[in-house]
């Protein structure tokens, strides 16, 4: 009878929590009500993102339950830690770069390592011939089906610079690989792709 | 870098997101995002639970004892009378107002002085008239307990604050253990065994140190767990 509102004692005590006072350049008006603990701020910023990080994750995961998962990981840790925002760049900005390190931890966690594929196929991989990008007619369905026909490695680095817009050094950074690594691994990347539409389109 | 492969998907870049994510993916998010609700008291009950039951048990077998102690001792009074060094007994230690006599019904009549719960000043005033050695010891060992559990209800008293229900049970858990020293105390001038009952009266102050003892105890994991579950809320963020 009595340990119920003694409980509520120790809620309010764990809720408080010291207010950052920091001063945003450009507010972000659904981020802010987040930071006030609104509770239907959380689903709007939900909308008007999961659907983009979802496909980012998903083509890296390749797998649309890991993909789920990352992104449901990735809203809550973010919810988490909305006060730590600085708004060195967009929420948006923000969100994603959580996104992909879940994204590539849980491929990693899946089975392959980036590093493992670029050691052993930075030499030795066999040419597959230089593909005239401009012979081909890109449709976005053929594009996507390559994407997902990629190996992992590949995968992830084509995707972050061609649909997540990274340059090669922050791939370098994310992946913990070195900038020529990146160069290579894309280089390829987008070959292989290039004959996965083509063989794609043939048949 | 800006072949046409890049540049059509430059220029297709929103129909590339064109999936959606199963609609249960917000629900687990919305159900993490509201723990303190749903999770913590689960959590947070169970061991609290445990406490306020072991502090019951304790109550209930300290109090049921010494009833139990008390009532025997009510009646088989000669039995044990003669089985320990210390009988009837020192009519000295009362106030010097009550001559000494000897028979129990006088001294049941007398007793009361030394019945009261002997912080109080008169009881060493009452000590100093000196009677056999064993009985100023009681007298001297009561007040011990009775300084102690005073110390021990003060730092108790602290968590009133804080926690004015777990408070307020803690001292009804003491106030029942007190109120059997009571009556213990008004049985002392009747019973015909003084020793019996001043040795149950002693006990009595034992136990209600031992159970100040156990839930100050209480209190400090309390603080501890409060502590710690504060602290891991706070390190999740």
């Amino acid at each position: 009878m009595q340990h119920p509102s003694f409980l509520c004692v120790l809620n309010i005590v764990i809720k408080i929590k010291p207010l950052e006072l920091s001063e945003p350049i450009q507010m972000d008006e659904l981020v802010e009500r987040c930071r006030q603990r609104d509770r239907r701020s959380y689903g709007e910023l939900y909308q008007k993102y999961s659907k983009a990080m979802y496909n980012t994750s998903l083509r890296i995961v390749n797998h649309t339950a890991d993909a789920e998962d990352v992104l449901q990981e990735s809203f809550v840790d973010a919810f988490a830690a909305i006060d730590s925002f600085g708004y060195k760049s967009t929420f948006g900005a923000w969100l994603k770069r959580i996104v992909i390190n879940k994204s590539i931890n849980a491929l990693r966690k899946r089975k392959m390592d980036i590093i493992d594929i670029d050691k052993t196929n930075v030499v030795h991989l066999p040419e597959e011939g230089e593909y005239d990008e401009d012979e081909l007619k890109f449709k976005v369905e053929e594009i996507k089906k390559a994407v997902k026909e990629l190996p992992n490695g590949y995968r992830t680095v084509l995707t972050l610079h061609l649909f997540e817009g990274y340059d090669q050094e922050e791939i370098a950074e994310i992946l913990q690989i070195s900038h020529a690594t990146v160069r290579t691994q894309y280089m390829r990347a987008k070959q292989k792709l290039l004959l996965l539409i083509k063989q794609g389109g043939l048949s | 870098m800006s072949s046409p492969l890049e540049k059509f998907v430059l220029e297709n870049r929103d129909k590339f997101d064109a999936d959606t994510p199963d609609s249960r993916v917000w629900e687990k998010i919305s159900e993490r995002m509201n723990p303190e609700t749903e999770k913590v008291k689960p959590l947070r009950s169970l061991p609290f639970k445990r406490w306020l039951a072991a502090a019951a048990a304790v109550v209930l077998v300290v109090v049921s004892g010494v009833l139990y102690y008390s009532i025997r001792s009510n009646k088989p009074a000669e039995t044990i009378a003669g089985t320990k060094p210390k009988p009837v007994v020192h009519d000295n230690i009362l106030p010097k107002t009550n001559p000494p006599v000897d028979s129990p019904a006088t001294v049941a009549q007398t007793k009361p002085g030394n019945g009261q719960k002997p912080v109080t000043s008169d009881n060493q005033s009452v000590n100093t008239a000196t009677g056999r050695p064993s009985e100023t010891e009681d007298n001297k060992e009561m007040y011990y307990y009775a300084k102690l559990i005073e110390l021990k209800h003060e730092e108790l008293k602290t968590l009133e604050k804080d926690e004015p229900l777990l408070y307020r049970q803690f001292a009804g858990d003491v106030q029942k253990l007190d109120s059997v020293y009571h009556t213990l105390k008004t049985q002392l001038p009747n019973n015909s065994n003084r020793e019996q009952v001043i040795e149950a009266m002693i006990s009595n102050l034992q136990l209600q140190i031992g159970l100040l003892n156990k839930q100050l105890d209480i209190i400090k994991k309390i603080k501890h767990s409060k502590k710690s579950a504060y602290e891991n809320a706070y390190k999740s963020v």
